[in-house]
């Protein structure tokens, strides 16, 4: 069977996971949605490869965060994702993000769809096809599309990791009252070597994300 | 859609409202997060001609934060000065609109006041600013008026009224206090309008007595309809106190609010109404919507959507206890 959106047909995905039972639960949910599957087994050693591989044998991915496991991938499943996704491929990331969120964020311009494995089922997954398939036609979501606006920097917090601080901020036009991070070195370095707390600067953002989860950030100015 | 319309929009908890004709467009509010943006992105419209705050809460003020950095084009921006109002959201506005001021790349000025002189119209659709007195923006936010009585953000929340062809249209009343009533009773502004955007999302009105404001406002608007615009989930509005007064002192007055009230049934499961269908409502999300982005016929017809009919039979068939009924 197949899926088709907006033109494009969607017969086969990849699942990616380090975890044979994860991928297996997975395929499960694949198959309700009466597509075919793939489970990658493993060693993810060169992304350009990789890509090339799955492009020529699926249509559509469905990848976990936390690869880097023994010899099962030299990336993350951010990176993949971003990765296949930038080749043509929908791909969906699935993982429990809030652990994770800075290590995703630097990728999540080009991660349409982030999924807590509770949320996962055929329609969410069906859904998540469906906006990267939209978004790759240029049809962007509302919470998807990216808008130039302010930011002030609240903080730079060396406490754990003083060779990548989390640089800490406020994007009032998204949310006034929360405080975004990111990390140091995720910032341009003619932004980051210049900025302190209440520093002000312009971002391209997407600023209509519902979560903080959502948040990507592009083409960083000075103030 | 009409061509002369009126948008008192559905942002949740907050206020903005949309005024469009064939000379331009008009912002009432910027209502919070970046609905504002998005409800323009939707309809197209990348030139603002004027941008009107009432006052510097931040769910009036934030979604200009969104247009600022965007490609949409703003002429002018009034609002007044706040020195009350230390949120680092305030600061933020400030600093944008007075960096975009000094690139030319608008007109902003720290002024919302009656009598300024200044024409603030669009095409024969007059915007009227009734208040605050300059007495009472003079004063300012942390003093106190005549009365004595402390002058709050929300005492200086501008109010502004929308005409056509000599119909008083709609009374925007921001969150206005009873400091802020007092000082246009005493100005003897004309309050008189057929639509009445209630202040405060119908909640505390300062010190007053909240029934004795209600009943003191509206004997004052006469108002035929009255739109509350809420946010479901955030502070109970509008207040049932607000509604028994309404419908006790103009029985035949429409009460409309954006969104359902908690007051009003805890059952979201229902469809939404079919009016929202073609209309940005930031309660479509999770069914949250009553009447919706509410939108004025301003010309001929003065038609309204949703209409009386429509909009009742979403609460006859999906709303237990209407506040309204």
């Amino acid at each position: 069977m197949t899926i088709n959106i907006e033109g494009t047909t969607i017969r086969r995905m990849q699942i990616i996971d380090d975890d044979a039972l994860s991928r297996e639960t997975w395929s499960d949910l694949v198959v309700d949605l009466e597509l075919d599957y793939l489970e990658e087994a493993g060693p993810i050693q060169n992304l350009k490869d990789f890509s090339k591989k799955v492009s020529e044998s699926a249509d559509a991915v469905l990848c976990d965060h936390h690869l880097k496991v023994g010899p099962y991938s030299s990336f993350n499943g951010a990176e993949v994702v971003s990765f296949l996704y930038q080749s043509g491929l929908p791909s969906i990331l699935c993982t429990r993000f809030e652990e994770r969120i800075e290590e995703i964020r630097r990728f999540r311009k080009y991660i349409p769809v982030l999924i807590n494995p509770k949320e996962l089922n055929s329609d969410t997954i069906y859904h998540g096809i469906k906006t990267c398939v939209m978004e790759m036609k240029g049809n962007i979501l509302p919470s998807r599309k990216a808008w130039r606006t302010l930011v002030r920097i609240e903080d730079i917090d060396k406490e754990i990791n003083p060779q990548n601080p989390y640089v800490e901020f406020v994007m009032p036009a998204w949310d006034s009252s929360s405080i975004i991070r990111l990390l140091y070195n995720d910032i341009p370095s003619e932004i980051r070597n210049n900025i302190k707390a209440g520093s002000r600067c312009h971002v391209k953002s997407n600023i209509g994300a519902e979560g903080q989860e959502d948040l990507y950030f592009d083409d960083w100015e000075p103030v | 859609m009409p061509e002369k319309r009126l948008s008192i929009l559905d942002v949740g908890h907050g206020n903005s409202a949309i005024l469009e004709d064939e000379h331009g467009v008009i912002v009432i509010d910027a209502g919070p997060r970046s609905y504002l943006l998005e409800i323009l992105n939707e309809k197209n419209i990348t030139h603002l001609n004027i941008v009107l705050i009432s006052h510097a809460d931040q769910d009036h003020i934030e979604g200009l934060l969104a247009l600022l950095g965007s490609d949409i084009l703003i002429d002018t921006v009034r609002v007044n000065t706040d020195s009350m109002k230390g949120s680092k959201l305030w600061d933020d506005l400030l600093y944008e609109l007075d960096s975009q001021d000094r690139k030319g790349k608008l007109d902003f000025q720290v002024t919302l006041v009656s009598n300024s002189g200044e024409h603030l119209s669009c095409g024969a659709v007059l915007i009227e600013v009734l208040g605050p007195s300059k007495y009472l923006a003079g004063k300012g936010a942390g003093s106190v008026d005549a009365n004595n009585k402390k002058i709050t953000t929300n005492s200086i929340s501008a109010v502004i009224k929308v005409s056509y062809e000599e119909r008083e249209i709609a009374l925007f009343a921001g969150d206005l206090d009873d400091v802020g009533f007092d000082d246009l009773l005493r100005c003897e502004a004309s309050l008189e309008a057929q639509y009445l955007i209630y202040p405060h999302h119908g909640g505390a009105t300062g010190s007053a007595d909240i029934e004795k404001f209600a009943k003191e406002l509206i004997e004052k608007v006469k108002p035929e309809n009255i739109i509350f615009s809420i946010g479901r989930g955030r502070y109970n509005t509008p207040r049932p106190e607000i509604i028994s007064v309404i419908r006790k002192d103009l029985p035949d007055a429409r009460i409309m609010c954006t969104q359902l009230s908690e007051h009003c049934t805890s059952d979201l499961s229902g469809d939404l109404p079919q009016y929202i269908e073609n209309v940005y409502s930031q309660g479509k999300e999770n069914k949250k919507c009553c009447a919706g982005t509410v939108v004025i016929n301003i010309g001929d017809d003065g038609s309204v959507m949703p209409s009386f009919d429509e909009h009742t039979k979403f609460i006859d068939g999906h709303v237990k206890s209407p506040l309204c009924k």
